[in-house]
């Protein structure tokens, strides 16, 4: 049972980009409760980074309202900073540590934590992500997959409220983005961390979500509802240069040819929608 | 920058004695080096001391590829040829310190992880010049991977010709340009990181 | 080549010591200048340049030893103060390199970052007067190289009289300060004035220098062009641009 307190709230900000281009991300409010975990899927260039690096206080709106824990993150985000866990598109310019083991220990330094307690937070964060045996390593030998998970340690080991994700599963093989899935569902179910993130891959979607946005165009939030209800709206999907799941089209291409099984988002719900309609005909 | 690659990989990766010393006791050889160097005037004593730094380098299985880093000052130590009216021994003097110099530092580098040599001078330096070695350090690996790329990507669609040299300077040059901007933009990214993550003042190095 | 990194153990001790004094003080004020706020915001800024810089010294354009330098384009995007504190931290990594000696980084630091400042003040003075971005990125660049280069032949003319006692073995000590020269045997005096020749390092490095500072420029040119065609207000240019 999710518990209903709001924790981001971005009420139709207005932001001014370099060059003068002008993007309102409107439509509906984005609001994250506690314990959520929250997608955004649009196209590239609709605004979904701006939306976070709003949450995040690096951009100030011109216009609008945004609260992160009931702040202000444009003007109080030091207030903030240790709930709030980040793991940018590019890792490369987050990860600033010499070692692995620095980069993790970086923000439990700078936040004045005596050493023997970041020692303690940083092991508990590599035990957990399993990346004790690359803690010496230095960091521009990591793989893609490893920058990832030093850069989601680096952004758990003050064992934040909010964890907050730009594009996190971009460039990563099949194992270690189920990998990533699994982790951050442990920690959601475990420590009830809520979760932002961005995304692409439509296939992960129901499996690393509970509320999901659509944005499209230039920062138009206009569908917000669980996965399951918002894939079934083909038509809809398309027009935001998106696709639908690939299991949705093989059960929605099934259902067409008379074989109704429903519209499962994830396998096991498919195995079962079948392995009951079977036994049902039997 | 290939010889940086194979130079911090074998400062990392290497596994002879001398990888493992202490960096505290390289950097104290180092200094012995220089001293010598600033100090001693008779070649057969250089001659000695680049003989052992040589013997040092090979002994630690340093890669070949990295032994041509030790000779480019060479190039500008032929200058002091000209001061000198080529009198043999001034020039053999010179050329043999400069050895010993380039040779003593570039085995330093080579069997010492960087961190740990950023972490001993961080002891007398500013905290904020070290925090900016470590900066430009990491940097130096961002922006060499885009180099890196982008130089492929010249070389694959004919960017660089002999026989087209303005061409070639204006492709090289171009790739430069995107290079500063990349990095100039990575800087914001950085220092934004940096600040999510409550970054005061200091690059904090711990090691294992 | 646009810049010659000094090596160890060929200048006089009191000359390298003083190269590191000027350069620690130097660096002090020039950042004096700067808020300290200001300095840290920009430290992965001058990390990326400073980082740049080391890259372009690994790219040989006509070999051997002709380098992209980028000293001057990064004082033109970064001011002087960070520019100074850029080349210091270049002169170290590239000292770790072994282009360049450890004693002489205050020395390389004096001169290389002359050519980043004052590619900064002669850009901003070239811009006001010209109006126009290929002749004031050359001159700039050309101007700051020619200082440069002369600063550090100066810099290498000081350490004339420790030449001639290196060449004839006369260990005196490495802390003799020698600007004057020593009366000592006439012969062997006249002997050295022969050999020690700063006019014969000068007609090498001065023309071998002058084809640096060209190709300095134009690259610079080139590479400033190209920055501000994609993003103008990086170079600080104002409301009018050529």
């Amino acid at each position: 049972m999710k518990d209903s307190e709001r924790i981001v709230e971005v009420d139709c900000i207005t932001h001014v980009y370099p060059d003068m281009t002008k993007v309102q991300i409107c439509g509906l409010d984005f609001i994250v409760n506690r314990g959520e975990r929250v997608s955004i899927l649009g196209s590239n260039g609709c605004g979904k980074t701006t939306l976070l690096k709003h949450l995040l206080g690096i951009l100030v709106p011109k216009d609008g309202r945004v609260r992160v824990f009931g702040l202000d993150p444009g003007k109080e985000y030091a207030k903030i900073r240790e709930k709030v866990g980040v793991v940018m598109q590019d890792v490369d310019e987050q990860i600033l540590g010499p070692t692995v083991y620095d980069d993790i220990l970086f923000a439990p330094l700078n936040y004045g934590l005596p050493s023997s307690k970041a020692d303690v937070l940083a092991k508990e964060v590599m035990r957990r992500l399993n990346i004790e045996s690359i803690k010496g390593k230095i960091v521009h030998y990591l793989s893609g997959g490893e920058k990832k998970k030093v850069a989601l340690a680096g952004a758990l080991v003050m064992e934040p409220e909010l964890l907050i994700l730009d594009e996190p599963f971009t460039g990563l093989d099949p194992v270690s983005r189920r990998d990533l899935v699994r982790i951050l569902n442990d920690l959601n179910k475990e420590k009830g961390i809520s979760f932002i993130m961005t995304l692409h891959e439509v296939d992960l979607v129901s499996e690393v979500t509970d509320v999901l946005y659509l944005m499209h165009g230039h920062g138009d939030l206009s569908e917000r509802g669980r996965p399951e209800e918002i894939f079934g709206r083909f038509e809809d999907l398309e027009s935001f240069n998106l696709e639908e799941p690939t299991l949705t089209k093989l059960f929605r291409g099934l259902k067409k040819e008379g074989l109704d099984f429903g519209i499962p988002l994830r396998v096991d719900e498919a195995v079962e929608s079948i392995k009951k309609q079977w036994e049902t005909k039997k | 920058m290939i010889q940086l690659s194979y130079l911090d990989y074998s400062a990392t990766e290497g596994k002879s004695w001398l990888h493992r010393l202490s960096p505290k006791w390289k950097i104290i050889g180092m200094a012995f080096v220089l001293s010598a160097i600033v100090t001693v005037r008779s070649l057969p004593g250089l001659l000695l001391l680049y003989a052992i730094l040589l013997g040092l380098f090979f002994l630690s299985r340093i890669p070949l590829k990295i032994f041509s880093l030790t000779l480019y000052p060479l190039i500008f130590a032929i200058l002091f040829i000209f001061i000198s009216g080529f009198q043999i021994f001034f020039i053999l003097l010179v050329f043999v310190k400069v050895l010993c110099g380039s040779t003593g530092v570039v085995l330093l580098l080579a069997t010492t992880p960087y961190p740990s040599i950023f972490r001993i001078l961080g002891r007398f330096l500013p905290p904020l010049f070290v925090t900016a070695l470590f900066l430009t350090y990491r940097s130096i690996f961002i922006l060499l991977s885009i180099f890196e790329d982008t130089q492929h990507a010249l070389y694959l669609r004919g960017g660089f010709q002999w026989r087209n040299p303005w061409r070639s300077l204006i492709n090289i040059s171009n790739a430069f340009g995107h290079l500063i901007i990349k990095g100039m933009e990575g800087s914001e990214r950085m220092y934004e990181s940096m600040v999510i993550r409550g970054f005061k003042n200091k690059i904090y190095y711990r090691g294992e | 080549m646009s810049h010659i990194h000094l090596p160890d153990g060929v200048l006089p001790f009191w000359l390298w010591i003083s190269g590191f004094i000027v350069a620690i003080l130097l660096g002090t004020i020039l950042s004096r200048f700067t808020k300290r706020e200001d300095l840290t915001k920009r430290l992965p800024l001058l990390g990326m340049m400073a980082a740049a810089m080391v890259l372009g010294a690994s790219v040989e354009i006509v070999p051997i030893a002709y380098h992209v330098n980028l000293t001057v384009i990064s004082g033109i995007l970064l001011g002087p103060s960070l520019i100074f504190l850029g080349t210091f931290v270049v002169n170290v990594i590239l000292a770790l390199f072994g282009h360049g000696g450890i004693t002489v980084i205050g020395l390389n630091t004096l001169t290389l970052s002359i050519e980043g400042i004052f590619g900064y003040v002669f850009f901003r003075l070239f811009w006001k007067i010209l109006r126009r971005l290929t002749p004031a990125t050359f001159l700039a660049t050309f101007l700051a190289l020619l200082l440069s280069t002369f600063s550090m032949i100066g810099v290498v003319g000081l350490g004339t009289s420790h030449y001639e006692e290196m060449m004839h073995q006369e260990g005196k000590g490495i802390f003799e300060f020698n600007l004057l020269k020593e009366k000592g045997d006439p012969h062997q005096t006249r002997v050295a004035e022969k050999e020690v020749d700063l006019n014969r390092f000068m007609a090498i490095v001065i023309p071998l220098g002058f084809i640096g500072w060209v190709l300095e420029g134009v690259i610079t040119v080139l590479i400033s062009r190209y920055i501000h065609k994609l993003k103008p207000d990086l170079l600080r240019l104002g409301k009018e641009t050529a």
